[in-house]
């Protein structure tokens, strides 16, 4: 018997006249309520997403100084003041290395920690409620927690680093050269649980059968790791490589509280993009401006997840 | 059903009735006042609903100050602002430049003007049309004044070189750890701070017809020779004062007035504190004074509607709600008459700590207005950091600052 899935009855719908495909009412119908159960979501999405994802584009093309009501149209002008800024540059490095410094440790200390916990150990759950906390904290209060341990004469950081290494007091939060590594700190801590949760699902869903025949062609931990375990959580990290990725251009909370009033840290060192927007935005009212900086930030975003999409066609494996 | 229906009708009737009884005008009034400073501007608001029956306030919190900015920013593009609102002056201008706010000069008295001190008027007053005009009322002031330790201190230091004399002095290192545990003085890098030591040096930061930055002049290189001293004997952090202070980790620092209730209850326990006039710099002691005002909307209200927030705007300046106010919230009173009052000498000498914020007021200085004053005070901030980390001489790094803001900030219509 012919299997009748989808494939089939689409290739029945092709072959089916004009006057056959639309002329019944049912066919109308079924459309209509199509449409009938989208349009919530549709609503939804059109107000919160799509309108202002166009919006913004338009924004970002007029120039809102000095009358704030009567915007004139100022074409790429403010893409081009935006890209003659020198701080917006710094900004934009600042992202950057906050995207490597903390996605890649994220990813790499997750499934590290994923594959201790998935090993046989005692009190597996609670490990993993441990990791997970972070991650469900909200980054305010992680933040003003983060407030303290940063703190040069009183930090528990400092006070840990000096009894164990010796190292000299560091001011983390006004020290420009700790500032951002700071930030990257606190996203490694809040991030990773994530990760560890995720890898988790990937390694359990991994079939023990493989490592079982690997065993028996006696390759060793290293092996097994390396050729069955890493290939099979190709999928998991690329999802969690392109969600952390962008999860880190828009970093913004974490910095907000521990410099207070987004002044972006000593000398600007912890000013990333999305701060550099808050300022351009809503501390200058040049909301052209602003809105060009939000869409800079969107094709860098969408240009490097495409190249991950093109490139993981070369290391992700699906099962 | 049917008696449902009726009974809906009834109750929509009696609502009506009981509306067209008393046609009120509603005023919304947005602000960022918490806790006590709330209450107290609820207290205001029924007290003068009592007196004007046909007026109701409508007090609206919209967060902190930034949220209070951004959420007036996108109800003026919408054309919905508030009747009237909280705003600090670098606000005041894109709202005036809009064309959205209702200049209140005509409608207050040439007595009651004459009652606001100095510098007050000239935060609030803006050009509009080619001249000066007052533009809105000042509402929850601030002052620059000393915060000390009275436990350390007896006399507090009233000259520049009194406060770094005193503030080596108290800077120690109790245990001998080679860590110090006391601090003589606290510095928050702010533009502000820097401006009000560059003030007392003498220094104004545009010329008159604002088409230079004179941040460089020598009351510049002074003002930063002077903290850069000064900071070798303090603690130096991004986050606020008041906490290392109540600690006992700082022993002085120059703040806003504002902080009051902070240092109070950071220090409740710990150790007894006073607030002091700020010490004398070589050209005057004069004190910053900060703050927001309020500003009355065109955009969007009715006539009606104006005129009774101008009511409201006008009883929270009079002596009675001013005193009120300043005595339930720390901040200043606007009226020279209440400053002078037996009954403000009166609470002073019950409160210590209000006596010097007071006399700070009748000498206050403020920001100039600049449609870029918000990049331009971060320049400033910049320069400001540059020195205290020793990225930068003062001379170079003001300098720098003076330029940015003359090329890209001064001949740049903002």
């Amino acid at each position: 018997m012919e299997p009748r899935g989808w494939r089939v009855s689409f290739r029945e719908r092709l072959n089916l006249s004009w006057q056959e495909r639309y002329g019944r009412g049912r066919f109308w119908r079924e459309t209509l309520y199509a449409y009938i159960y989208l349009l919530p979501a549709l609503v939804i999405l059109g107000t919160f997403t799509f309108y202002p994802f166009f919006k913004a584009f338009w924004i970002s093309a007029h120039r809102y100084y000095p009358d704030l009501l009567h915007p004139s149209y100022v074409g790429w002008d403010n893409y081009l003041t935006v890209f003659k800024d020198e701080l917006f540059w710094r900004s934009l490095w600042h992202t950057v290395a906050y995207v490597l410094g903390s996605v890649i440790p994220q990813l790499t200390l997750g499934l590290f920690i994923a594959l201790l916990l998935n090993s046989r150990i005692r009190a597996k759950s609670f490990f993993r409620t441990a990791y997970f906390l972070p991650y469900v904290t909200p980054s305010i209060a992680a933040s003003m927690v983060f407030l303290w341990l940063y703190d040069r004469d009183y930090g528990l950081l400092n006070y840990i680093l000096n009894k164990l290494f010796h190292v000299n007091f560091i001011d983390w939060l006004n020290n420009p050269s700790f500032a951002l590594p700071a930030v990257i700190i606190l996203g490694i801590w809040k991030y990773t649980g994530f990760n560890v949760v995720i890898y988790l699902a990937g390694l359990q869903g991994i079939d023990r059968t493989y490592y079982e025949a690997a065993e028996v062609d006696g390759a060793n931990a290293w092996a097994r790791f390396r050729y069955i375990t890493l290939p099979l959580l190709s999928p998991t990290t690329f999802f969690l490589f392109i969600i952390s990725i962008i999860g880190a251009f828009k970093v913004f909370n974490e910095i907000y509280v521990l410099w207070p009033g987004a002044t972006g840290g000593p000398l600007n060192a912890a000013m990333t993009i999305m701060i550099y927007f808050y300022h351009k935005a809503f501390g200058e009212y040049h909301l052209g401006e602003g809105a060009a900086v939000a869409n800079i930030l969107f094709v860098i975003i969408f240009v490097i997840t495409l190249i991950q999409m093109r490139l993981s066609r070369r290391w992700v494996f699906y099962q | 059903m049917r008696k449902f229906a009726l009974t809906l009708l009834l109750v929509g009737l009696a609502f009506g009735i009981a509306a067209l009884g008393t046609p009120k005008v509603t005023v919304t009034f947005w602000h960022a006042m918490t806790k006590a400073h709330k209450d107290a501007l609820t207290y205001l608001a029924s007290k003068f609903m009592e007196t004007h029956p046909d007026i109701q306030i409508k007090l609206v919190y919209q967060g902190h100050y930034g949220d209070l900015s951004q959420k007036l920013l996108a109800a003026v593009l919408a054309g919905k602002p508030p009747v009237m609102a909280q705003m600090y002056e670098d606000w005041t201008v894109k709202f005036l430049d809009a064309g959205a706010l209702l200049p209140l000069e005509p409608y207050i008295p040439e007595d009651v003007l004459s009652d606001i001190p100095q510098s007050l008027i000239t935060s609030n007053t803006f050009v509009v049309n080619e001249e000066k005009t007052l533009v809105t009322l000042p509402f929850n002031k601030s002052a620059m004044v000393l915060f000390y330790n009275t436990d350390l201190i007896d006399k507090p230091p009233t000259t520049w070189d009194e406060l770094l004399e005193m503030a080596k002095a108290l800077t120690v290192d109790k245990d001998g750890d080679g860590k110090i545990d006391q601090y003589g003085f606290g510095i928050r890098p702010y533009p502000e701070l820097f401006i009000e030591f560059f003030h007392q040096a003498g220094g104004v930061i545009f010329n008159e017809d604002m088409t230079k930055c004179l941040i460089n002049s020598e009351a510049g290189i002074t003002a930063m020779n002077f903290l850069l001293q000064l900071k070798k004997y303090s603690l130096y952090q991004s986050g606020y004062l008041s906490g290392p202070f109540g600690s006992g980790r700082v022993a002085m620092y120059v703040g806003s007035s504002a902080g009051i209730p902070f240092v109070a209850s950071a220090s409740a326990g710990h150790h007894g504190w006073n607030t002091a006039a700020l010490p004398v710099g070589p050209a005057n002691g004069e004190s910053m004074i900060q703050g927001t005002n309020i500003g009355v909307f065109t955009l969007g209200t009715t006539e009606e509607q104006q005129e009774a927030a101008v009511e409201f705007a006008k009883y929270l300046i009079s002596p009675e709600a001013t005193r009120y106010w300043a005595i339930k919230t720390g901040y200043l009173p606007v009226r020279i008459s209440v400053l002078s009052s037996p009954e403000w000498e009166e609470y002073i000498a019950q409160h210590p700590e209000r006596k010097a914020p007071t006399e700070m007021l009748l000498k206050g200085f403020v920001y100039p207005h600049h449609a870029n004053m918000y990049n331009i005070r971060q320049v400033i901030g910049t320069a400001f950091e540059e020195v205290m980390l020793g990225k930068k001489t003062p001379q170079q790094a003001l300098d720098d600052a003076a330029k940015i803001i003359e090329t890209k900030y001064l001949k740049a219509q903002g």
